[in-house]
């Protein structure tokens, strides 16, 4: 019985080889020393080659592993990493609350059927709470509006 | 009498009202996490890691070890109404709990695995108390070379022993090892694999690391999956909560073997919660006169093993406090608070910060008691927790993750780097790579080559010195064993199935 190949396996363990071969080429551009004294590439060229060795190994495991479905879901992912972005990139320039405000929302359309009311309202409490806890109760470095 | 001092100065610890808050605060946590589906310790310990800066050491590690042993008594909860595990470890309970619930008894098993819970939790503490000291003692000689030797026993354990291939399970500890590398070298100063990023001397952030992979890439996961049904909320009464004296009867046998199991298997480097669970479930299936009964709403299903995966989350301190290697990932989270917090885990850490250890013990005991209060009489709080629906509780832990990981060194940059391994994290979710051997490789791998290079300095560049104190030997002996026992079993499996085709 003849299965077709997991390609998306197999990619995945052959990334973590090319991994492991840069670890080894960046590792070896440190200074290696000897076995009595070691440099700092000592130990990441060994971990760079028992990696590749490792990964060289998975391609065989999982050349005919079962197949996985649904696997690529872009919706969430692009959605999730746009508040994350938004996030680092108006905490300290605008403040929390807009920070937050823009990750809840922003987050809020990876699931469908989008809810504005409760997307707005959860944004208003995490806002709320975040300011109380984080700003007068922590004391983190950020102010809740940078004018 | 030493250990009754002992216990009075750890008795001084857990009862400060900090102690008892900040115990009741972890253990509360802890509950609320296992009961939601999706969201473990871990995610929640590392949450609350930034936040422990403001308290004692102590006090820290009460609360972040409260929240391990809570999310045992929440995950069975999720497990028996639902049949969705709350947490990794309440997989096993899910089988003959939600049977239960099916025939209508489930608060019979509710108030089961509580007890069970309980009654784990007390029997490793017994063992905590007893081991720890002894093997921190005899762990007081130990050089360079057992050290390195048992870590890479730990990681081995860890990668061949956790669910699904054992191969992906080293992979990952090799890269968590890579990933570990990131920073400055502490021996020569120099800096590697930065990429001239000021932000990555330091390495990379183990809170960063940890929500990434367990926090954002469990939400991506959960995202992509289809829509579970909602809960029906039950008619849940606390008399309809306890068994009858037919089912009660020799119980507590169950109870006691699980407990057992769970605790031995939890002080194990490398085995955590799920796995003792697993194991006691198994054994008490082949014990019973009636095993096909099983899988068909056993209360023996239920209280094996919740009492094992309590017992095991107590016990794995055990290797974490006399020896400073964390015996999964969560304990693993665990160490990076001390070393966090200023502490040096190893041996020495008993003696020379009593009060860490004996109020670390103590507050076992006030914890699983607040849990006990926590989960019979106010179990219908947590099942009307089980209602929040899932579109406000991600963009809600999603923001916790965000100002968390900014918080711990005011860095925008790891929030950045916490979005990278969420979205790693997804991968390696979808395409079954298990995450919590990368951690332990992330933490583990800078102590590793630090007694790596130490050793052979000290042997002149000999390798046999890893074959020359007793402990290390042992230690590689049994990575060697750990090693093999995979490699045959798939190699029986395969013989066995040629076989088959040959007839």
């Amino acid at each position: 019985m003849a299965r077709s190949i997991n390609w998306l396996q197999v990619g995945a363990a052959l990334l973590l080889g090319l991994l492991g071969l840069y670890v080894i080429v960046q590792g070896s551009g440190y200074d290696i020393g000897s076995l009595r004294r070691m440099g700092p590439g000592f130990f990441p060229v060994m971990i760079g080659s028992v990696l590749v060795l490792f990964a060289v190994l998975l391609v065989l495991e999982v050349w005919h592993s079962e197949k996985e479905k649904d696997f690529w879901i872009p919706r969430p992912i692009l959605t999730i990493t746009a508040g994350f972005v938004a996030f680092a990139a108006l905490l300290e320039r605008a403040g929390l609350v807009p920070a937050t405000v823009a990750l809840v929302l922003l987050v809020s359309l990876a699931e469908k059927p989008v809810r504005p009311v409760a997307a707005v309202a959860t944004a208003v409490g995490l806002s709320v709470l975040g300011v109380l806890v984080f700003i007068y109760g922590f004391g983190i470095p950020v102010s809740a509006f940078e004018w | 009498m030493d250990i009754l001092n002992n216990l009075a100065l750890g008795a001084e610890i857990a009862f400060s009202w900090q102690g008892l808050l900040f115990c009741f605060v972890g253990v509360l946590v802890g509950t609320f996490v296992g009961v939601l589906p999706g969201i473990g310790p871990l995610a929640a310990i590392s949450l609350a890691l930034p936040m422990t800066y403001y308290l004692s050491p102590p006090i820290a590690l009460i609360m972040l070890a409260g929240i391990f042993y809570g999310a045992q008594y929440g995950g069975s909860i999720a497990a028996i109404l639902l049949n969705l595990p709350g947490t990794a470890s309440a997989a096993v309970t899910c089988i003959d709990g939600n049977q239960m619930t099916k025939q209508g008894r489930a608060g019979v098993a509710l108030f089961t695995a509580a007890i069970s819970s309980f009654c784990g939790g007390i029997v490793a503490i017994f063992m905590v108390l007893g081991f720890t000291p002894m093997i921190a003692s005899f762990a007081m000689d130990f050089g360079s070379m057992d050290y390195f030797s048992i870590m890479l026993l730990g990681l081995v354990a860890a990668s061949t022993l956790s669910v699904g291939s054992p191969l992906k399970g080293m992979t990952m500890v090799m890269l968590g090892i890579a990933l570990g590398l990131v920073g400055t070298d502490d021996t020569s100063g120099t800096e590697r694999f930065t990429f001239g990023v000021l932000a990555l001397s330091d390495g990379i952030s183990l809170v960063a690391l940890a929500m990434g992979l367990f926090g954002v890439g469990e939400i991506l996961a959960n995202l992509g999956q289809e829509k579970r049904a909602p809960l029906k909320a039950s008619g849940l009464t606390f008399k309809s909560m306890l068994p009858k004296r037919h089912e009660w009867s020799g119980l507590w046998k169950t109870i006691l073997r699980g407990s057992g199991i769970g605790a031995f298997v939890g002080a194990l480097p490398g085995s955590g919660p799920a796995i003792a669970a697993f194991m006691a479930y198994a054994s008490e299936k082949k014990l019973a006169r009636n095993p096909e009964k099983f899988g068909q709403g056993e209360l023996r299903g239920v209280a094996s093993p919740e009492s094992a995966n309590n017992a095991a989350v107590q016990a794995a301190f055990i290797p974490t406090l006399s020896l400073g290697i964390p015996g999964d990932a969560v304990m693993a989270v665990l160490l990076g608070a001390m070393i966090l917090h200023g502490i040096s885990p190893g041996p020495e850490l008993v003696t020379s910060n009593p009060e860490m250890f004996w109020g670390l013990v103590v507050s076992f005991g006030v914890g699983n008691i607040m849990l006990l209060v926590l989960n019979l009489p106010l179990i219908r709080v947590w099942v009307r927790m089980l209602s929040i629906p899932y579109h406000v509780l991600y963009p809600a832990m999603l923001f916790f993750i965000c100002i968390g990981v900014f918080s711990v060194r005011s860095s925008v940059f790891d929030v950045y780097t916490a979005l990278f391994f969420g979205v790693i994290g997804y991968f390696l979710i979808r395409l079954r790579f298990p995450a919590a051997p990368l951690l332990l490789g992330f933490i583990l791998g800078p102590m590793m080559e630090v007694h790596f290079r130490r050793a052979l300095l000290l042997s002149r560049g000999d390798y046999w010195t890893f074959f020359d104190s007793i402990p290390s030997t042992v230690f590689l002996i049994l990575t060697a064993l750990f090693l093999v026992l995979p490699l045959w079993a798939a190699f029986r499996k395969r013989t066995a199935r040629t076989a088959n085709l040959g007839d």
